[in-house]
């Protein structure tokens, strides 16, 4: 049925149209054929207005009315009137607008005034005819047009003629024209006021016209247009304006009388149409039901194909229905062949599936892949760890969870925008390596650092159909870089600020390899980094060459690390103090292969180690100053006392033997003399030493050396000390190498040496002890004589102190062996000026040994001051 | 026992016979001593007035000697006069502080050593009296 409504629909909107338009162009007609009817009544009204106009301008030029023969015109003009059947009067007027002679009355009667006096003016003012709109008449009180012509006297209007119409008369002319009863027609003046009108005269002639018609009016002269009518009419209107007088027909065609014989047609089309709707309904049913048939055999064809066999197809009603089934079953077969292919490649899908899934698994990366959408539909085992889930069933699959929980965030740790995530990169297309992100949980706050590759995934076409992106946990590998890159940074930092170079040498090519700082620390433009080590010692100053080399050699041989200290060279000319240090790495065979090392700048140093050495000599000198100082002002204290004991002897008994004290006694006196001539010589002895130690010590001291025979010498000192000897019973054993010939020095200085060193033997040896003298060879050039004795012996402690200035081992008010304290610091200053030495060796309660080398032939210069003032070591030992 | 005693404490052998022989002059009874010891072994038998007491002397030295004699009650009373090359002020407080009574320097004028020895046994007044021991 719908099918047939289908079809009918279409027709229905053609005929619809068409009647449509047949009654718009049956309309249009109408209404040109009204508007030429309007048309034509316009004319007939202006043709009544001319005949009023042309009677009126006949009778202004009557002679009678030139002649003021008023009687005789009245008769004549309401004669006209009723012969020519127009007007209902006529009226004559002077300027003021009163009116001179009305038909409608007898001459000598009272008259009004004109009832339109500006157009009564008008026409004295131009002397042209007018016609004037609708007024209401002064005369009878009804409403009337007055035409009016000029009456001239001389060239002058004098009055004014106006022939009166009554409304009734333009009635007439409507009727006339034999209208359709239910039309309706109008006439309007040039001032819009109707003027007749078919229907309803009584209630709206002398009224304005419909506004719809006044406002068509002002747009065109004809025309037509829908409008209500003023009695309440749906109609038609067309209306026609004369040019001449201004006057309007108007003619309304109500609609019911225009739809009427459309009415009519419509409903034979209506009728027929139905009838026609319920025959195609019949046919469709019938034809319908034999194709539904068909149709249901072959949709049951149709669903049978899913098996791979070939649908049965019962017979069939129609021959585009047997083509079809011919089609189902070709496309059954295709299908049945399609899905064994389908199997088949189905069952490849899975066992790639199944690899793919154990080679995601077998990742240490988490591996995500996504659809087009970004919506995760693979991910791999580690996947759920990586992101730190707890489980991996608790994965989310779409990016904008992920966006929720996770943030990602650069290297410079600024956070990266989740459309610069890998993933959506990837599905834009974009492909990346390496990518490093630190991540971070948002709810947990755990934070790792990974580095992430990504691809997009494309079809055959091109087209972007999803995109895998691999994610790795580089945290520890972060770390260990860290590490790793603040280690270097620190050993950089170490390397620069100790001004390190790093160096290694291939020992059997002798090729030195250099690191840039090494460069820097010779000073070699332009930087070398390979060199001979041959050129190496080059740079070597010359007088620490031999031993480099020398120590480096030895350390490779030796299997020693290398650590020397050496100057170099520089290109302008100053000297560097280098410390290097080095390991050599060794063959199986013990062979040394290779040495690698260090140089440092050890200019610094080494001028910090001269200067603490300067300080520490400067220290000892100045402690040696001081003690100097302290021993001198000791010396004199002392000297002050050895000096006043003989001196006050030699007073005190010269005192009384000038006093006469002893001139009884001649044995005292004696007695006390000999004591004034020993304390005398002792005085003089002392002035000696004195005299001796001030000369070596302002470096004035003068030798002269002349030839000596030792052993007679050394019977001369004897002879000196014999007293003393004698005293304490010792006994002096004197031994001289026979080889010891041909000495030539000062022999002064030389008694000077043994009789300190024997008077001191002497002095702290107990009686009945024994002292001997020995005289050996030195070398070839020197000789050596020992004095030994076995008195009480110096304690190690105190060795050093000897032969040092003004020394005197024991000190303080109980000094039990006196002395100068000058004699062994004077013996070796006598040796040491001659270019000897002094030293002893003692033991505490054995005995002591006290020996002077000195050479055997003294050309008898002294040695500078300075290198005598210093006590140079002593051999001391405790030997014995 | 009707003379003054006077007892010479000096490791100088030269000195001690000097001063003996000076002042045994001056009529006083004199006894010497080379070093400590010996005058530690002899004072409690001669009973000195006055002990001329050499400082610098080896072993135990004068002022020790000193300071052991006016710490026993049987020696505390003697006389003990410093004979010292070391008679700057310092040296004399120190002296002083020693318990030592008076001093006399070195070197020893033999001339004036009776009547010091008298001006420190009788006082200021008695060195008046005599200045010298012979004309």
């Amino acid at each position: 049925m719908w099918l047939v409504l289908t079809c009918l629909v279409p027709g229905l909107v053609g005929v619809g149209v068409l009647i449509e338009r047949m009654y718009r162009d049956a309309r249009e007609q109408t209404e040109k054929d009204t508007i030429r009817i309007a048309r034509a009544m316009t004319l007939a009204v202006d043709a009544e207005l001319a005949k009023a106009q042309s009677v009126a301008v006949a009778l202004a030029t009557s002679s009678l009315l030139s002649a003021a023969d008023l009687p005789a015109f009245h008769a004549r003009a309401a004669a006209l009137l009723r012969n020519e059947d127009i007007g209902a009067n006529v009226v004559l007027s002077d300027a003021s607008g009163q009116q001179l002679l009305n038909t409608l009355r007898l001459i000598g009667e009272p008259l009004p005034k004109h009832g339109n006096p500006e157009q009564l003016q008008r026409v004295f003012e131009t002397a042209v005819p007018a016609i004037s709109s609708v007024f209401v008449s002064g005369t009878t009180g009804r409403p009337i047009i007055s035409v009016d012509a000029p009456v001239l006297s001389n060239g002058r209007v004098v009055y004014v003629l106006s022939i009166v119409l009554a409304l009734q008369s333009f009635d007439k002319l409507l009727r006339n024209q034999d209208l359709p009863v239910d039309w309706v027609s109008s006439i309007t003046d040039r001032a819009g006021t109707t003027v007749a009108r078919s229907k309803q005269p009584e209630q709206l002639v002398g009224s304005q016209a419909n506004p719809a018609l006044l406002q068509h009016l002002q747009a065109a002269r004809e025309g037509a247009f829908n409008t209500l009518t003023r009695d309440g009419i749906e109609a038609v209107a067309a209306f026609s304006r004369s040019a001449a007088s201004g006057w309007t027909v108007a003619i309304a065609l109500p609609h019911s009388t225009l739809w009427a014989p459309w009415k009519k047609k419509l409903l034979q089309i209506g009728v027929g149409m139905f009838g026609l709707f319920a025959l195609g309904c019949f046919l469709a049913w019938r034809q319908g039901g034999r194709i539904a048939v068909s149709v249901k055999r072959l949709t049951d064809a149709a669903l049978e194909m899913q098996g791979d066999a070939t649908p049965e197809i019962a017979p069939l009603h129609f021959a585009e229905a047997e083509t079809t089934a011919q089609a189902i079953q070709q496309t059954a077969q295709s299908l049945a062949d399609r899905e064994r292919a389908r199997v088949e490649a189905h069952d490849a899908l899975l066992a790639s599936k199944a690899m793919l899934d154990a080679a995601l698994n077998s990742m240490s990366d988490a591996v995500c892949i996504s659809d087009a959408q970004g919506r995760l539909v693979e991910i791999n085992a580690v996947f759920g760890s990586f992101y730190r889930f707890t489980s991996d069933k608790k994965c989310p699959t779409t990016l904008a969870e992920y966006a929720a929980i996770l943030e990602l965030s650069r290297e410079d740790g600024n956070p990266v925008p989740l459309d610069q995530w890998p993933l959506p990169r990837a599905l834009r297309g974009e492909s990346g390596r390496h990518v490093s992100f630190r991540l971070q949980r948002k709810d947990t706050g755990v934070s790792w650092f990974t580095r992430f590759s990504f691809a997009p995934i494309r079809a055959a076409d091109g087209s972007i159909v999803g995109a895998v992106v691999v994610g790795r946990d580089i945290t520890e590998q972060e770390e260990r870089e860290q590490a790793l890159a603040t280690a270097h940074a620190r050993l950089g930092l170490a390397q620069r600020a100790a001004g390190a170079g790093l160096w290694d040498w291939d020992i059997a090519a002798g090729r030195l390899l250099w690191s840039a700082a090494m460069s820097q620390l010779f000073e070699r433009h332009p930087p070398e980094t390979e060199l001979s080590f041959d050129a190496w010692l080059d740079m070597i100053h010359p007088a620490d060459r031999a031993r480099v080399r020398e120590r480096t050699l030895s350390a490779v041989k030796n299997h020693l690390p290398l650590e020397i200290r050496y100057r170099i060279v520089l290109s302008s000319g100053a000297l560097r103090w280098i410390d290097a240090k080095g390991d050599t790495v060794y063959e199986a065979n013990g062979c040394g292969l290779r040495m690698s090392g260090i140089c440092i700048d050890a200019t610094f140093r080494q001028r910090a180690d001269d200067d603490r050495q300067l300080a520490l000599r400067l220290e000892a000198e100045n402690f040696q100053l001081l003690e100097t100082t302290r021993l001198k002002g000791q010396f004199f204290a002392n000297m002050s006392h050895e000096l006043r004991t003989p001196l006050g002897g030699i007073i005190g008994f010269a005192d009384l033997i000038y006093a006469g004290a002893l001139e009884a006694d001649a044995v005292k006196r004696h007695k006390f003399v000999g004591y004034i001539r020993n304390s005398a010589r002792h005085l003089s002895r002392l002035i000696d030493d004195v005299l001796d130690l001030a000369k070596v010590d302002s470096a004035t001291m003068e030798f002269f050396p002349e030839p000596v025979e030792l052993n007679a010498l050394i019977a001369e000192v004897r002879e000196i000390l014999h007293p003393l000897l004698l005293e304490k019973r010792i006994s002096l054993s004197v031994v001289t190498d026979e080889s010891l010939l041909g000495l030539e020095l000062d022999p002064a200085r030389l008694k000077q040496v043994l009789y300190n060193y024997l008077s001191n033997a002497i002095k702290f040896s107990g009686d009945d002890s024994h002292i001997s003298v020995r005289a050996t060879p030195d070398g070839a050039d020197h000789f050596r004589i020992e004095v030994e004795d076995v008195g009480i012996g110096i304690a190690a402690s105190d060795l050093s102190r000897l032969f040092v200035d003004f020394q005197q081992l024991d000190t303080g008010y109980s000094k039990r062996f006196q002395g100068t304290g000058l004699g062994l610091a004077l013996t070796r200053r006598l040796v040491q000026a001659q270019g000897g030495t002094v030293g002893t060796r003692s033991k505490l309660g054995v005995g002591s040994v006290f020996f002077v080398v000195l050479k055997r032939v003294h050309e008898g210069e002294a040695r500078p001051l300075a290198e005598i003032t210093q006590p140079e070591p002593l051999c001391v030992d405790g030997r014995h | 026992m009707g003379k003054t005693r006077v007892q010479v404490v000096d490791d100088n052998e030269m000195f001690i016979e000097m001063a003996k022989f000076v002042l045994t002059q001056a009529g006083y009874e004199v006894e010497t001593a080379s070093d400590a010891e010996i005058a530690i072994s002899k004072i409690p038998v001669f009973q000195p007035d006055l002990i001329l007491m050499d400082i610098q002397m080896p072993v135990i030295d004068g002022i020790e000697l000193t300071k052991r004699l006016k710490a026993d009650p049987a020696t505390q009373d003697i006389t003990v006069v410093a004979f010292t090359a070391y008679a700057s002020k310092g040296d004399a407080l120190g002296l002083k502080a020693a318990g030592f009574d008076g001093y006399i320097g070195k070197p020893v004028n033999v001339m004036t050593l009776a009547a010091e020895v008298r001006f420190w046994l009788e006082g200021p007044e008695s060195a008046r009296s005599s200045h010298y021991v012979w004309p």
